[in-house]
């Protein structure tokens, strides 16, 4: 459930090379640009009141999931699966984690029998799909094409 | 000198295991996208990866961040640890407040209050109580007034001290 506030953090840089945040709250409902346009604003109002200056900028919106749930076996968090993306020529490809993956999509056939992720299993098939279909791209923007292959990673 | 946005709004989904050992999945989409379906995106995302995973999904964070490309050169002596204080009333009677960083001196008391006169105080607080602008409480309630602005110092943490101690 989204938290009724969002939070905007403003970065500061002192002379040492410090950073401290400035964090205000604003209601969810407001979108990006609203809430971009007024966080300008404070800031050039902050400026003068400052001798460190402003170097990031971040708008957070929060999401919790309520009730609290938990965990449904002791899968160790380390064990991932990672699932690599293709996207357009020549762009670099894109990678998604998935955090104590279930024992039950891991493929149980040759040649990549416990280490391969079975892509035909119905709940990877919905992964894929959710993040093919709602534009997930990688940290540069490029959109994920397809799936390129799935496989168990431990990762300490 | 401008603040440029990354070429992608983030979303982080955090886990938990049984053991308590945290962890999480980091997706991207494009910055331009709006919160609203960003954040449809997420719920749709989080639901399919919360059945491929044996730990408990605790929620997630969307980010749209900007960095500033040519920061200026901060002010000779200023520290982050010094704050000015920020006490806001809000609309509901209770309490909302914020740090400025490195407070300038010029807008301090003696007693290390600072001086609700002083025009750059004055400004500070007909933007953030003006409705136009979108801050609100923690609670979502307006924000009505300046209650108490005062300077204080906060214990450098090990990130903040000095590289060449």
């Amino acid at each position: 459930m989204l938290k009724p506030s969002a939070v905007v953090e403003l970065v500061w840089r002192d002379e040492t090379g410090s950073t401290a945040s400035t964090l205000l709250s604003c209601p969810s409902s407001a979108t990006v640009e609203e809430i971009d346009a007024s966080a300008t604003a404070l800031a050039s109002i902050l400026l003068p009141l400052t001798g460190a200056v402003l170097v990031k900028q971040r708008i957070k919106y929060i999401s919790q999931t309520i009730p609290r749930t938990e965990p449904v076996d002791s899968t160790p968090i380390r064990r991932s699966g990672v699932f690599f993306f293709s996207t357009d020529d020549d762009l670099p490809d894109g990678m998604v984690t998935v955090p104590s993956l279930k024992e039950g999509v891991i493929s149980a056939t040759e040649p990549d029998a416990g280490v391969g992720i079975d892509v035909s299993n119905a709940d990877v098939v919905a992964l894929v799909d959710a993040l093919l279909t709602n534009g997930a791209t990688n940290p540069f923007g490029d959109a994920f094409a397809s799936l390129i292959t799935a496989y168990v990673q431990s990762r300490v | 000198m401008a603040l440029v946005n990354l070429p992608t709004a983030q979303v982080k989904i955090d886990y938990r295991d049984a053991s308590g050992s945290k962890g999480s999945t980091i997706l991207h989409f494009p910055f331009d996208t709006l919160a609203a379906i960003a954040v449809a995106a997420a719920d749709l995302v989080s639901a399919a990866l919360n059945a491929l995973s044996d730990a408990a999904i605790d929620g997630y964070t969307l980010s749209y961040s900007k960095r500033e490309d040519t920061p200026a050169t901060p002010t000779a002596g200023s520290r982050v640890e010094e704050k000015g204080n920020f006490v806001w009333r809000t609309s509901n009677g209770r309490t909302t407040r914020f740090t400025i960083p490195a407070i300038v001196d010029s807008v301090l008391n003696d007693s290390g209050s600072i001086d609700k006169t002083n025009a750059l105080i004055t400004a500070l607080e007909a933007a953030v109580t003006d409705v136009d602008l979108v801050f609100a409480g923690a609670d979502g309630s307006d924000i009505t007034a300046l209650l108490e602005a005062y300077q204080s110092f906060r214990s450098s943490t090990k990130r903040q001290l000095p590289a060449d101690r």
